[in-house]
């Protein structure tokens, strides 16, 4: 699991801390990894393989989600 | 006729950065090193080792 928003490092760490969030929060401050997956609330799943086997714009709805986790797994 | 042709020019040029963008399933995943709060990222270690969930999001705190 990777988080990725343009907030700053000291930001993601106060986040983190306050919210007990373990996985890696990426500071895209130059929008460098933004660019190449495209705008907006976005969550992608990708493979072992580097595919990508889902997407699902917006908000994610965490049930369907863990259903195509499931699938992988 | 050289108007219209400038106008599908155009058209066409800003098309262009909005079809690359778009990534669907099925595509491959495009590799990047980042920074994170737990340090270095870099996707292509996960190629071969984990199945990854890649989750944009606008800011930290804030309800979504």
């Amino acid at each position: 699991m990777l988080g990725v928003s343009s907030d700053s490092i000291e930001t993601h760490k106060e986040f983190t801390e306050e919210y007990g969030i373990t996985f890696p929060l990426i500071s895209d401050a130059d929008k460098s990894v933004r660019k190449l997956y495209g705008k907006g609330r976005i969550t992608y799943l990708i493979d072992k393989n580097g595919i990508i086997q889902y997407i699902q714009e917006d908000v994610p709805k965490n049930s369907k989600f863990l259903k195509k986790i499931k699938k992988l797994e | 006729m050289k108007k219209i042709l400038v106008a599908l020019l155009a058209g066409l040029l800003t098309l262009v950065p909005v079809l690359a963008a778009a990534l669907e399933v099925g595509d491959k995943a495009p590799v990047f090193e980042a920074i994170s709060d737990k340090g270095p990222v870099n996707l292509a270690e996960y190629r071969g080792q984990k199945n990854v969930v890649l989750a944009f999001y606008f800011s930290d705190f804030t309800p979504v």
